[in-house]
């Protein structure tokens, strides 16, 4: 018999993702070693990031993690710190990718270690539409951040929207 | 059918699920003019939403805009301000603006004239950026032309052809795993042209420029017009 689904807890937060562009074509060009090589530099850099902010990874999605923040502006600073890392090994240490993010902020449900729901959906599909280099949010993220991160931080993407939403999700990316 | 609606708008929002998007900046006009139905006190919402419908606007030269469609085509006309435009499949179009950042996932990217810097970022596509300054161009699958760039340059591709034409002397960066990459500098310029890591970088002492070109499997071709 299956056991019923745990869902032990609503929380508000931020849940960011990120991608490695152009992973795959980089693993059948140089093969498995080193595509692991650039995962492990990749964990790295995250566990720095995260180092000093109230946040966590919540896993590993092949080429790409979820990580969870109980305050936007953590969220924040993690990724700026991650993309700044990756670029500055891309130039110091011909690392051979760029890093593509994107941030949501809402509801979502616990489910053991992960989280689940129509925000984490949602997150997933921002960072889709992230370029190399780039963090693209939400506007609830920027909403989330009111007064802590200046306005002129975000410069206007688009609307997007997500099957079960019924409004455009609109988005901004992170002037760096 | 909705009615005129004059408004006075810093930036001007829009956007539909599978409408088409046709922006007109008219020189001389100083308010916005939309095909949308307008809320009760005869002003437009501060978001135009068209749904499935096909949205037309008139705005003032230089307005900033947003917009944004799930499968509907945009085309703006006219000099606009900054543009930001979005779209699932729908192709995007884009005539004269100071500033210009643009996605899709599958529509085809045409941006004309931009005075200040422009960005693209297209999944599977198809991207044509003629006179801009600095531009940021990035296509998964997709060939990638600048016609005329007046700035740095970076453009990266996974598959597909990069096509520079520089109009003078200004750093490049252009990188595809698979593809043939072009670069073209005016006459006059000397550039420093760096390869691969661990290939010997060839180009004058004193460069007025430096054009990094990565190809993966591609022929990589920077010369002088």
């Amino acid at each position: 018999m299956t056991p019923a689904p745990t869902l032990t807890a609503t929380r508000t937060g931020a849940i960011l993702f990120t991608d490695l562009v152009g992973f795959t074509e980089f693993t059948d060009a140089r093969g498995d070693a080193a595509a692991v090589q650039v995962l492990d530099a990749q964990s790295a850099i995250a566990a720095d990031a995260l180092a000093d902010v109230d946040g966590q990874l919540v896993k590993e999605l092949g080429d790409g993690l979820m990580l969870w923040f109980d305050h936007a502006t953590h969220g924040l600073r993690t990724a700026a710190g991650m993309l700044q890392a990756i670029e500055q090994a891309r130039t110091e240490r011909g690392f051979p990718l760029s890093l593509r993010m994107g941030m949501h902020w809402g509801d979502v449900v616990e489910r053991g270690a992960d989280f689940v729901g129509q925000n984490v959906n949602i997150a997933s599909r921002i960072a889709d539409l992230a370029g190399p280099g780039e963090l693209l949010v939400s506007e609830q993220v920027v909403s989330a951040v009111d007064g802590e991160t200046p306005a002129a931080a975000f410069r206007p993407v688009g609307p997007t929207r997500v099957k079960g939403v019924a409004s455009p999700i609109w988005l901004y990316r992170l002037a760096t | 059918m909705g009615f005129p609606a004059p408004v006075q708008a810093a930036v001007v929002r829009i956007t539909t699920t599978s409408g088409s998007i046709h922006v007109v900046a008219e020189p001389g006009r100083t308010d916005v003019w939309s095909s949308t139905d307008p809320l009760d006190d005869g002003r437009l919402p501060a978001t135009i939403d068209g749904g499935a419908s096909r949205v037309r606007v008139r705005v003032p030269e230089g307005t900033d805009l947003v917009v944004g469609s799930t499968s509907g085509r945009v085309t703006i006309e006219g000099s606009v301000g900054a543009v930001s435009a979005m779209t699932n499949a729908g192709r995007v179009s884009i005539a004269d603006a100071e500033s210009v950042d643009v996605r899709t996932k599958s529509g085809r990217i045409e941006v004309k004239q931009v005075s200040g810097s422009c960005r693209a970022v297209a999944t599977s596509a198809r991207v044509e950026i003629g006179h801009c300054g600095d531009a940021d161009v990035t296509s998964g699958s997709g060939r990638i032309s600048l016609d005329d760039a007046n700035g740095r340059v970076h453009a990266h591709c996974s598959s597909g052809r990069i096509e520079i034409s520089m109009g003078g002397a200004h750093d490049v960066d252009a990188e595809t795993v698979s593809g043939r990459i072009t670069v073209s500098l005016p006459a006059a310029v000397r550039a420093l042209v760096v390869p691969l890591p661990g290939e010997v970088a060839v180009g004058a002492d004193d460069c007025d420029c430096v054009v990094v070109a990565r190809s993966g499997s591609g022929r990589v071709d920077v010369s002088n017009r």
